[in-house]
């Protein structure tokens, strides 16, 4: 199996330093964006995109939703990252493929990743 | 003087500019021909042309212009034109600017230097910017005279440019390196060029996106207005593939709008370049305006080259930090991370202030949100009790009062006067046709109709009006004086009549009679004229027939006795009559006669009879009656008077009255006017009543105002709705047309509101469900302004007997500052929640890492420390959700998922859950049946717990904690009894307060913020349940709530 690779827009840099080591450990390939390189969400290649809710302060959903209106994006499954506790809401709203919710437990984290990583393979194979 | 010879040799070793001036015909000019030129004119010139530099003479008072072949090439395309032409008209577009400078020269001898002066000349069909270093010094002749201008000039234009261009080129070079990252990179860039302005008058920057194949992007763009960036297309989307620049020579054709900057004609050149070269990470081009006041020549195209190139360079610099830099923060991480433990310590004061401040806050808020809402209540309880009052003082009124309602004219009120009027009849809540129906066919009711439509008031007087008996029999006429008073809804549209009746048939009748029996009188008086001629006539006869002369004499004498007769009869029935009667006889008007009534009206005695009208009452002076009462004596019309107003004078005090009055003339057979009549009703109290009653509503009207309060009233039946102007207002409406419930009130409601207040209201309008009762918050958008109002509406249907819905009315008030101040708060709360969290999972995140590489050594302090550090982020973290659990319990966000489940179970389930984490205490759940509820188990079950949580915290190690489940009739009640501290009378009333914590010296070190108690509350409250608190300082307390039992 190639390595799958992880886009990871998280504002707050230490967060980003320390998720982008749990998903190395995990042997993912990770591209850390601070919020000036989200807009790297756009050209992206990765398999799946893990998106800071508060990103340029709250604009993270619209980000997602943003991807899910672009034909080519779409199929990358987008899980939020996020503080609020209406989450289900958001992630309904903007259409995102899965969430954890801040603060998290790290093996939550990876089994959402995973989870996420295999549904958005089996839609981009037979969509 | 120099002969011509001499001047010819000096001008023919001049080369070409020499030439030309031999060939000119100096005559013709100020300078004159060559032979007359002065002695040092000659030096001069034959210095100047054969010197190698530029140099110009400017001869004479119009300092014409000579010059030699050096100096031919600074007017360009004027030369040799400009050969002897006065300065002036050589240089119409500088010689304003220089003209100060010749004429010092010329006449005060002095000399300039101007080194690199800027001057904008036209020389190759436009205006170019120029620069020259220049003298100009004077031509002395040996008498001491100055003769002209001598002017030795460099043109310093490619310097001076080349080195501006320069400085842009070493501003990049010097910023080379300086960039972190792309932004910052841009921001040097736009600096640097918008100060370019007068080489780059524009410039545009598009970067290539990582894909392959797609096109520039515009990142950056200056000294352009935004429109015109973002539509500008160009000739290339690519730079050619050897990067040679792409000049645009008619700019016009692909920029929205010229662009003008700096110099003041437009820029309609251009040229696009390429910033990078094939390896480069950051690719795209440029787009560089080019100054409209320089030639676009190779030296122009190689400075913007380079600019483009180092453009380029710069960017790609950036680039290339940012990946370095991130490799240099990941082993930063490490230090980082050491660092994380006293950064927990900091978060926990953090945490601490925060929470004061949130105290503080909240408590604010609170106190706003009371004061307003009790201004409210008030103000509607006081518009109460002003419409009780009016209501009150209308039944009671003195005089007849009726309101007729809406079109059908349905008797709404009547008070207890009107009703007397007519004692037999059945009126209230009838059309008044159903109630009087005679009166179809009498003009009263065609006055109360133009009433209705027209809204204008109408004061009848002695109207007769004639009521047929109820069994169809009997018809009797009776007179009235009435005022019909149109009333106007909410929304100034007549919806009913306001009767004020007072019945003067009596009133009428004596007038009539008094009017008869004069009539009487008048006739008798003619027939004793008619006699006399008649006596008279049969004079010779009466002398001759006594016979006759006896009979005649006793017919008169029967005619005097009848005469009499019928006076005292109209006396005795004016002294008599109900209403205040009065004759005043001749021009000075003396009163003859006054009734009982009338003496009473004018507070007076009988004394005042056989005087003067005048004289009898002396408070009339000044008033208009004596006035009134003359011109019916002159004119011999009826006047009648209506609520006039008069001050007569009663037991030595004038009193304010008001009067219905006639003034009848009376005229003897001849139709000349011998008197007056005067009928008068006192209708003071009437007058008075409605002016009081006129006030009441005003007031109303006031209360309503000063409460901001708008009103609506929807009436069922005939399904109109009207606003007042307020409820427009808030709605967005300033018109004063009809409104409907669907096109003004559904349509003006918030989308987000709509559906829930429509349904609110189709149940307001179901007594059994509502009882008619109605209390919303919603939102409306305006129809006009289209403004967002928040806006709080309360409201009672009524209902007829079979329970259906007749009327919905009501008042609305504008909240909308308290409803922004209440999410400005809610927001306020889910940002520092987030601003908390944020770091504590970072911690978290971190500390779990090490724990998990912990596990797998050998060091136990490190695996326990980190373990409590884990346990301490989740409790901080559980706490920060309480606070926004808060902000969502108030806005109303949350909602209760509610499902049948056995509560016994789940109290069992969550002393279990306590129990693994809590060893200081024993907890005995007693013997308890199965009880089935339906409500949300996640927040119940965090219910318990947290009565757990508190049973344990405030009450010493070792001791017990009892907890009990029974049924109560159709409630459920769990207890949970400690052997703690307890809880003293007047904390026990506040602990389901936010916030609220006992002071105690033992509760001191008891960690919590106060908010499990107040949401437990919430909880318990949503599912109609109780809560509360059995408790006694020092032996412990119960803590206990209730569900309502069921599936």
């Amino acid at each position: 199996m190639t390595q799958k690779k992880i886009l990871l827009v998280e504002t707050d840099d230490s967060l980003r330093e320390i998720v982008a080591y749990v998903l190395k450990d995990e042997g993912f390939d990770v591209i850390k964006a601070d919020p000036d390189m989200a807009f790297l969400m756009k050209y992206t290649t990765a398999d799946l995109i893990l998106l800071d809710e508060w990103v340029n302060r709250e604009g993270g959903d619209m980000m997602c939703r943003e991807i899910k209106a672009v034909h080519e994006l779409q199929h990358i499954p987008v899980v939020i990252l996020s503080t609020a506790i209406n989450i289900e809401e958001i992630v309904e709203s903007c259409k995102a493929d899965g969430f954890v919710r801040k603060p998290f437990d790290v093996d939550d984290l990876l089994g959402e990743v995973k989870r996420c990583l295999k549904t958005g393979l089996g839609q981009s194979a037979f969509a | 003087m120099s002969d011509v010879s001499t001047i010819d040799r000096i001008l023919s070793g001049g080369d070409h500019t020499g030439a030309i001036i031999q060939n000119i015909d100096w005559s013709i000019t100020t300078i004159g021909s060559p032979d007359t030129w002065p002695d040092s004119l000659v030096s001069a010139l034959s210095v100047g042309l054969y010197s190698g530099f530029p140099i110009a003479i400017y001869w004479g008072a119009d300092f014409t212009l000579l010059y030699n072949d050096a100096w031919s090439s600074i007017p360009g395309d004027k030369h040799p034109w400009a050969l002897g032409k006065p300065g002036a008209v050589v240089w119409p577009e500088i010689w304003d600017g220089l003209r100060e400078e010749f004429e010092t020269v010329l006449h005060e001898g002095r000399s300039y230097r101007r080194p690199d002066a800027l001057l904008l000349m036209h020389r190759y069909g436009y205006t170019e910017e120029c620069y020259f270093d220049y003298t100009l010094s004077p031509i002395i002749s040996r008498e001491g005279e100055i003769g002209g201008v001598y002017n030795a000039v460099i043109e310093t234009t490619f310097k001076v440019i080349q080195e501006r261009r320069n400085k842009v080129i070493s501003e990049f070079i010097q910023h080379k390196y300086l960039a972190h990252h792309q932004d910052e990179a841009l921001q040097f860039i736009g600096n640097i060029l918008t100060h370019a302005a007068e080489d780059i008058p524009f410039y545009m920057l598009y970067i290539f996106p990582g894909h392959v194949g797609r096109d520039a992007e515009l990142t950056a763009y200056g000294n352009i207005t935004k429109a015109s960036a973002k539509q500008a297309k160009w000739p290339a989307t690519q730079p050619s593939d050897d990067g040679s620049p792409v000049v645009i020579t008619d700019l016009r054709q692909y920029l929205r709008e010229e662009v003008v900057n700096f110099w003041p004609e437009p820029v309609s050149e251009a040229v696009l370049l390429p910033i990078s070269k094939d390896e480069a990470s950051v690719k795209g081009f440029v787009v560089f305006g080019a100054s409209a006041r320089k030639r676009l020549d190779d030296a122009y195209i190689t400075f913007l080259q380079t600019v483009a190139i180092h453009t380029g360079s710069l960017l790609n610099n950036a680039a290339a930090y940012e990946t370095n830099e991130a490799y240099h923060r990941e082993q930063a991480l490490n230090e980082e991370l050491a660092a994380a433990n006293e950064e927990l310590t900091a978060i926990n004061e953090e945490l601490v202030q925060t929470q004061t401040s949130l105290n503080e806050l909240n408590q604010e808020l609170e106190e706003r949100v009371e004061t307003r809402t009790l201004e409210v209540l008030t103000a509607q309880a006081a518009a109460v009790t002003e419409r009780d009052r009016l209501k009150r003082f209308l039944m009671d009124a003195p005089a007849a009062i009726c309101i007729l309602n809406g079109p059908e004219m349905n008797y709404e009120l009547v008070n207890a006067s009107y009703q007397q009027l007519l004692p037999e009849r059945q009126l209230l809540g009838l059309p008044i046709l159903q109630a009087l129906p005679e009166i179809e066919d009498q003009p009263i009711w065609d006055v109360l109709h133009k009433v209705y439509q027209t809204g204008e008031a109408y004061h009848g007087n002695e109207v007769p009006v004639a009521f047929i008996s109820p069994d169809g029999g009997t018809a009797e006429e009776r007179y009235f004086n009435f005022t019909y008073q149109a009333k106007h809804g909410p929304d100034k549209v007549v919806d009913g009549i306001m009767v004020f009746a007072f019945e003067v048939t009596d009133m009428v009748r004596s007038r009539q009679l008094v009017e008869e029996s004069y009539a009487q009188l008048q006739a008798l008086n003619e027939e004793v004229a008619a006699t006399n001629e008649e006596l008279a006539a049969t004079n010779e006869e009466l002398i001759t027939t006594n016979e006759d002369l006896y009979a005649t004499k006793a017919e008169l004498e029967k005619s005097i006795s009848e005469l009499e007769a019928s006076e005292n009869r109209f006396r005795a029935l004016i002294q008599h009559a109900p209403v205040a009667i009065a004759v005043v006889n001749g021009p000075d008007l003396i009163l003859e006669t006054a009734n009982t009534a009338r003496l009473e009206l004018w507070g007076k005695t009988k004394d005042v009879i056989g005087l003067k009208l005048k004289d009898a009452l002396p408070e009339m002076a000044g008033q208009h009656y004596l006035q009134i009462l003359s011109a019916v004596y002159e004119t011999g019309r009826t006047y009648h008077g209506n609520e006039s107003r008069a001050f007569v004078e009663r037991n030595g005090v004038l009193t304010e009255g008001f009067y219905n009055f006639v003034y009848e003339p009376i005229q003897d057979g001849d139709g000349q006017v011998t008197g007056i009549i005067l009928v008068t009703i006192d209708v003071t109290q009437q007058v008075q009543a409605r002016k009081a009653l006129e006030g009441a509503q005003d007031t109303l009207k006031f209360a309503f105002v000063a409460a901001e309060l708008g009103t609506f009233d929807l009436d069922l039946d005939k399904g109109t709705l009207s606003w007042d102007d307020r409820c427009r207002e808030l709605f967005g409406v300033s018109h004063h047309n009809e409104v409907t419930y669907e096109k003004d009130f559904v349509n003006g409601l918030h989308p987000d509101d709509r559906e829930r207040i429509v349904e609110i209201i189709n149940n307001v309008f179901v007594r059994s469900i509502s009882n008619g009762d109605y209390d919303v918050e919603y939102r409306t958008v305006g129809a006009e302004d289209e403004r967002v109002r928040w806006v709080r509406a309360k409201g009672k249907a009524y209902f007829d007997e079979n329970d259906k819905p007749l009327r919905f009315v009501g008042a609305v008030l504008d909240i909308t500052e308290q409803k922004l101040d209440e999410i400005r708060k809610n927001d306020f709360i889910g940002m520092v929640s987030h601003e908390l969290k944020t770091p504590l999972t970072s911690l978290s995140a971190y500390v779990q890492v090490l724990l998990s590489k912990a596990r797998k050594g050998e060091d136990k302090f490190t695996l326990d420390a980190l373990t409590k550090t884990s346990q301490q982020a989740k409790k901080m973290s559980n706490m920060i959700n309480g606070f926004l659990n808060i902000s969502r319990f108030e806005s109303g966000k949350i909602h209760l998922e509610k499902s049948t489940f056995e509560l016994d179970s789940l109290v069992k389930d969550a002393i279990d859950e306590t129990l693994l984490v809590v060893s200081s205490h024993t907890i005995t759940l007693l013997p308890c049946q199965p009880i089935q509820v339906y409500a949300d188990g996640g927040k119940i079950s965090s219910v318990v717990t947290n009565l757990l949580s508190n049973a344990v915290k405030y009450s010493p190690r070792g001791t017990n904690i009892e907890v009990s489940c029974i049924v109560t009739g159709s409630m459920a009640r769990v207890n949970v009894r400690d052997e703690g501290i307890g809880i003293s009378p007047q904390d026990q009333e506040k602990l389901f307060d936010r916030y609220y914590r006992v002071e105690s010296k033992q509760a001191r070190y008891v960690s919590g913020f106060g908010i499990g108690l107040y949401l437990s509350a919430e909880i318990i409250h949503r599912h109609d349940g109780e809560i509360s608190v059995e408790s006694e300082p020092g032996k412990g307390s119960t803590f206990w709530f209730t569900l309502p039992v069921g599936a």
